[in-house]
């Protein structure tokens, strides 16, 4: 499909540009539908700085992520039956009777795992460079918002296979909302469109997946987009580019996105795809990782496992959940753990941007949340005793205490002179 | 620390990304707890024969009990004659209310080390109804599939009890020996349970075989345009990214 699109629009890229005739065709639908125009103003004339790093591939890859995850769900969607009885089933029609059937939905459930990576380390390019700190800070936002939307997603999509890991990590995180005052209730019954969680749940869920978290999700990277193209890229630098202009008003130390980034960046996102497809054709389970093992058995609501634990990507969540003796706190924990972040453009009181030119204790703050995140998301995967337990919640307190002294750190930190333009190498 | 040093001794940021993935082995995968160390088996899914084999054992010893109902419209179930019709089908309040499972994704929700550690650990046990106890999966409620053909295994220490020496990790032919051999000898008897995993982790993924012919060329093509885009970019990337030089 994809491929089609692509030489579809190759052809007409290139009957509109050889043949004079169809130029004229080309400015009267531009004239009318500003597509081509739009395309220029986006790409060519995008002035990216020019020490953009291999760091910044990360949100291109992240809509590559994207548009896979969304040709690959059109065509799992024409064979699932979103019903207690004929899910798990279904699942197995696609994977064994539908021609390639099991091409698209490891391409699926592969595509999730590496969308969280790409957009992991996207977030540490953004925390490194200090992407959210003005004029970037709605942006930040969105894309935290984001985040969440995506989160969202990947739990409805996970539960719908409906194996045992699905249906009781669904019936863990619904029983987290009835911790919610007054409405909690509720609302767990109004979700689950039931008093239990059952196949009601499942084609709620179905629908929330399908079609309403991602075309939020969809709504959303467009006015990432938007945002990004208004304010313009950040650099590793953290220089300000804008304010060095030539007489056209082209900023001194940007070159045009297209051809030099798209371009550069190209190679990179063949390597994405080969990574991508050799765990697609070689290791689709990823060694229970990216499908676990629970999850190949049907949902059985008599029958508790031993261990509930969620996705991977979702795991540090939960590890902050289970650190937190009591269940409303812990959820609530959970909840801060994500809406945190959206008042980073606030909490950095540094005058710098970029890591490069700030001292060693943001530094220091930066690498502690980060290893706190991994070790948590390790955590979450494992049963919470004993030392883990211990360890989940050391963790947890550094990941909390970050918010609390970034301000500080930021404001006392002995910051280096951030040059005026890009500095040669 | 390293972290650190790294960050300012020449903003080198990629050697992040090594300590990330220095970092990656701590996600190891938990294999739940067992009494005993779970046997190696190296799964060859190429060796068709072994799996067809595995297959006649499996209708031998195994689907008197246990359906393949995902399976039977694979290209192995038609050549082995398993249709829809020969799958056992168990009412839910059999067997004391636990039917023997179905087992087509049995390999992937266990695995298969742990299938053929399982299969050849049961012991006797009179406390047991089925007179056969298992080290891999204590209490089990299937009854020992193979007291003809392995013959009977009996604990070396009388006094040993699975629930004491659970996450010991102990080898299973250290707590249980054979007493009396059945038809097919010791490596005989291994080769037949391995056929057996062999063939339930075919079922469980058929697509491996179309999965690895396909990913050869689909690898194959995206690696040789990394390899043509790299090679362009070498040879005229200097020239063209001349204006990204700072």
């Amino acid at each position: 499909m994809l491929m089609l699109i692509l030489s579809v629009a190759f052809v007409l890229f290139v009957l509109l540009n050889v043949l004079p005739l169809f130029k004229g065709l080309g400015r009267w639908i531009d004239a009318r539908l500003p597509v081509f125009s739009f395309l220029v103003e986006h790409l060519s004339h995008y002035p990216a700085p020019k020490n953009l790093n291999l760091w910044y591939v990360f949100g291109a890859l992240a809509i590559v992520a994207c548009a896979i995850q969304f040709v690959s769900g059109i065509w799992l969607v024409m064979y699932y039956t979103p019903t207690a009885e004929k899910a798990f089933s279904s699942v197995q029609l696609i994977m064994r009777d539908v021609p390639y059937g099991w091409l698209v939905r490891y391409v699926h459930s592969t595509g999730v795992s590496c969308w969280f990576i790409v957009i992991y380390f996207h977030i540490f390019r953004g925390l490194m460079y200090g992407s959210y700190k003005a004029p970037r800070e709605l942006l930040w936002i969105s894309g935290v918002t984001l985040l969440f939307l995506m989160m969202a997603e990947a739990y409805t999509g996970y539960v719908l296979p409906w194996g045992q890991m699905s249906f009781w990590a669904s019936k863990v995180i619904i029983s987290l909302l009835s911790s919610i005052p007054v409405v909690g209730n509720d609302l767990v019954v109004w979700l689950q469109g039931d008093y239990e969680v059952s196949g009601v749940t499942l084609h709620r869920f179905f629908a929330f997946h399908v079609v309403g978290f991602s075309f939020l999700i969809l709504l959303m990277i467009l006015l990432h987009i938007i945002m990004l193209h208004t304010v313009g890229s950040n650099n590793p630098d953290g220089v300000d580019i804008m304010k060095h202009k030539d007489r056209k008003g082209w900023p001194l130390d940007a070159v045009p996105y297209y051809p030099y980034f798209v371009l550069k960046y190209i190679p990179i996102i063949l390597v994405y795809l080969f990574v991508f497809f050799a765990i697609v054709f070689y290791a689709p389970t990823f060694y229970g990782l990216f499908l676990e093992a629970e999850n190949f058995e049907p949902a059985n609501p008599l029958v508790t496992p031993a261990h509930i634990k969620p996705a991977w990507y979702l795991s540090p969540y939960y590890a902050i959940l289970r650190s937190i003796p009591d269940k409303s706190l812990g959820a609530l924990a959970m909840l801060l753990s994500i809406v945190l972040w959206m008042f980073l453009p606030w909490l950095d009181l540094s005058p710098v941007r970029s890591m490069r030119y700030r001292g060693w204790m943001s530094r220091c703050a930066l690498a502690t949340v980060v290893s706190a995140f991994i070790l948590l998301g390790y955590l979450g995967l494992q049963t919470a005793t004993g030392w883990y337990l211990l360890l989940s919640r050391v963790a947890t307190f550094l990941y909390f205490s970050f918010f609390v002294l970034f301000p500080l750190i930021t404001y006392y930190d002995r910051d280096l002179q951030v040059p005026e333009r890009i500095p040669g190498v | 620390m390293i972290v650190i040093c790294k960050f300012q001794s020449g903003y080198r940021e990629f050697d992040l990304i090594i300590i990330l993935l220095l970092l990656s082995p701590l996600i190891c995968f938990s294999v739940g707890d067992s009494v005993v160390e779970l046997d190696s088996i190296n799964i060859d899914l190429m060796n068709e024969q072994r799996i067809l084999q595995g297959g006649k054992n499996f209708q031998q010893s195994c689907m008197s009990c246990h359906s393949l109902n995902s399976f039977v419209n694979d290209r192995v179930a038609k050549s082995l004659d398993m249709t829809s019709e020969k799958m056992p089908v168990w009412p839910d309040d059999s067997w004391n209310g636990h039917p023997p499972p179905d087992l087509s994704l049995i390999a992937l929700s266990m695995s298969p080390e742990w299938l053929y550690t399982y299969l050849r650990t049961y012991y006797v046990d009179a406390d047991r109804p089925t007179g056969y106890n298992n080290l891999v999966f204590p209490n089990t409620n299937m009854p020992n599939p193979f007291i003809d053909l392995q013959g009977k295994q009996v604990l070396i220490d009388p006094n040993f009890s699975p629930s004491k020496h659970l996450g010991d990790h102990a080898l299973w032919y250290r707590v249980i020996k054979l007493k009396e051999g059945g038809s097919l000898s010791a490596e005989a008897f291994d080769d037949y349970v391995g056929d057996i995993v062999h063939f339930l982790t075919y079922v469980s993924d058929p697509s491996v075989h179309e999965r690895r012919s396909m990913g050869v060329w689909v690898l194959g093509y995206l690696g040789l345009f990394i390899v043509i885009t790299y090679a362009y970019f070498r040879l005229v990337g200097k020239v063209f990214f001349k204006p990204l030089k700072h």
